[in-house]
């Protein structure tokens, strides 16, 4: 096939610091500075190459989808996603941190039907189901570390970096679910229709982590 | 339900309205008869039926796409088809038994009780043919073929044709002495070809290491035709039947190369769709503006055993509404004539023959104040000179 338009979808905030430097070392360098700019959609210094920048939760359903061929997003977003619309091939190994379960310090394990607050509704499901343990699930948004203080959750299922906020919340961490680190992922078609342009820059991707 | 919304169709189920109906009507009877014209004859399925005969797929996954009710007079439950593969291969192994080929097609709506993606439908219409009783790679070409042809003839551009056989994953894995957890966990990691994860639960195996490496490897075998070269080398020492698998690719191969020499293809030795059922070549094909398949298929050997009669297929199937929507055809629409509420004889006979001619006559209605423009003619019937002739207008 031939030369076909390529669209990278990447993931504001952190992970978009530490990404572009990546694809610069790959070879993929936004027209004009994505920091400095309010637009959402970039050219890149290859014309074929376009570069946009969402929410990371929204980075899957572009790429399952096809609006973007490739998409960098952390591995809890893809997991939480669950589409079996695209592949995972490269780990970029930027943001690693680990996805767990926490709980307040010196609570008690009682054998009680737990309340476990999450962002991630899918993988705590699958994880306490996995575990042979019936949960109720609430689903937040943010600042998990409020429903065990307001009694709301017995358990949290979250991202934990340092675990600083946890501690300073008084929560402690309890079990790892799963490492997580940023991953890129492509479209099914696009992988078939686009096959060498993104091999290639798969591979480019792969060199420059290392 | 409020009156403000009774309009409101449920999620992923749509209708269609002219003039794509009419659109998708003439695309349907083309292709119909495309299969036709190579042998393949209609059947109709039941549009539901008992779910023990539809879910002869192991596997939840077309359990849970099937719509189900209790039947008043049986007491059984039965399923609205989500899949009519499936019907066919029961006529196919029942009612139909031959010991010669039979060669099936279909085209009708099934419902599913989830969609694929966000924007996929629940109501897909679907378009397929299948060939049963053949086991050699004659009939996946035949099959691979004539999809190449119904997306032709539905003039969909350029498209990619993927290849795979499912018969290689399943040598090695059969091979590979992994518990039946691990086995799960690795073929989800490899159908998303995540290296990582696939490294992750690999690393601790000691054992068959020349096996797990080869394992390691299927994700990375994709790409153009070489990729049957560079497998032919690692996979050198597979167990069961993956040089024989990669051999069948390599003669399709050939076969596709020198029928449509003009196509694009892409190997892929770890496609591993339809893995509860397909036990041979798999294939689909792509084309760009569209983030999954056009149409798909493959070998799907053992599935009239659930019927008492395992018999060799080998089949593929399209949702008619997405090709349509892809189709760069021109669809033409036959003219409309607005005829005057008179029943003079010339006149009906004027109005016979055009409507035989394929155009579109309508009547004016009394107390109709529609004008021939309103209901979107091009001509309409006057008199002139005592005699009934058209009029463009």
């Amino acid at each position: 096939m031939n030369q076909q338009k390529l669209v990278i979808a990447l993931t504001k905030g952190r992970i978009l610091e530490e990404v572009l430097p990546l694809l610069e070392e790959a070879g993929v360098i936004p027209a004009e500075d994505i920091n400095q700019s309010r637009k959402l959609i970039f050219y890149s210094n290859i014309p074929d190459v376009q570069i946009m920048v969402i929410r990371g939760s929204d980075v899957p359903t572009y790429v399952e989808l096809g609006s973007a061929d490739i998409g960098i997003t952390g591995k809890d977003i893809i997991m939480e996603n669950g589409s079996k619309g695209y592949y995972e091939p490269l780990d970029l190994k930027l943001a690693t941190c680990r996805l767990m379960t926490a709980k307040p310090i010196n609570q008690s394990e009682t054998p009680k039907r737990l309340r476990v607050a999450s962002k991630f509704v899918n993988i705590a499901k699958a994880y306490f189901s996995q575990q042979g343990q019936q949960v109720d699930i609430i689903k937040l948004n943010g600042a998990l570390e409020l429903a065990p203080i307001m009694g709301m959750a017995d358990l949290i299922v979250d991202i934990v970096d340092s675990g600083k906020t946890l501690k300073a919340n008084g929560l402690e961490p309890l079990d790892l679910i799963a490492e997580v680190s940023t991953r890129v992922i492509v479209n099914k078609a696009a992988m078939k229709l686009k096959h060498d342009q993104i091999q290639q820059l798969l591979q480019r991707l792969e060199a420059a982590v290392k | 339900m409020t009156k403000a919304n009774r309009w409101l169709l449920p999620d992923g189920v749509d209708e269609i309205l002219p003039p794509e109906a009419n659109n998708l009507e003439s695309l349907r009877r083309d292709i119909l008869d495309l299969y036709r014209s190579w042998g393949y004859e209609l059947v109709i399925t039941p549009l539901i039926e008992f779910l023990d005969s539809l879910s002869i797929v192991p596997g939840e996954d077309l359990q849970l796409e099937t719509f189900k009710v209790v039947d008043q007079l049986s007491g059984r439950t039965m399923g609205v088809r989500a899949d009519i593969t499936s019907q066919v291969a029961r006529i196919d192994a029942h009612v139909m038994q031959k010991n010669t080929p039979n060669r099936l097609c279909y085209a009708d709506s099934v419902l599913r009780t989830k969609p694929s993606t966000m924007l996929g439908s629940r109501s897909p219409y679907r378009i397929g043919a299948e060939l049963y009783g053949h086991t050699g790679i004659d009939s996946d070409f035949e099959i691979i073929s004539l999809m190449l042809e119904t997306l032709k003839l539905a003039e969909i551009g350029e498209v990619q044709l993927a290849l795979g056989h499912v018969g290689i994953y399943r040598s090695l894995i059969a091979h590979a002495e992994l518990d039946a957890e691990q086995e799960r966990k690795l073929f989800s990691a490899i159908q998303s070809k995540s290296e990582k994860d696939i490294d992750n639960l690999l690393h601790k195996q000691k054992t068959n290491g020349a096996l797990l490496e080869m394992l390691k490897t299927l994700p990375k075998l994709c790409g153009d035709e070489s990729v049957l070269d560079t497998a032919e080398q690692v996979l050198s020492k597979a167990p069961g039947t993956v040089l024989d698998d990669i051999t069948q690719l390599r003669s399709l191969c050939e076969s596709l190369k020198s029928r449509y020499p003009e196509q694009s293809l892409y190997f892929d030795l770890s496609e591993l769709r339809g893995y509860e059922y397909h036990t041979g070549v798999v294939f689909a094909a792509y084309t760009i503006g569209f983030g999954s398949s056009i149409a798909k298929g493959g070998r799907y050997d053992d599935i009239g055993q659930h019927f008492g009669r395992a018999r060799a297929a080998t089949g593929f199937d399209s949702d008619l509404k997405n090709l349509l929507a892809l189709s760069n055809r021109k669809f033409t629409v036959a003219e409309k004539v607005l005829a005057p509420a008179n029943d003079d004889r010339e006149l009906q006979a004027l109005i016979y023959a055009l409507r035989a001619e394929g155009k579109q006559v309508l009547t004016i209605l009394s107390e109709d104040s529609a004008s021939a423009k309103d209901l979107g003619c091009t001509q309409e019937i006057v008199k002139k000179d005592n005699k009934w002739v058209l009029n463009p207008l």
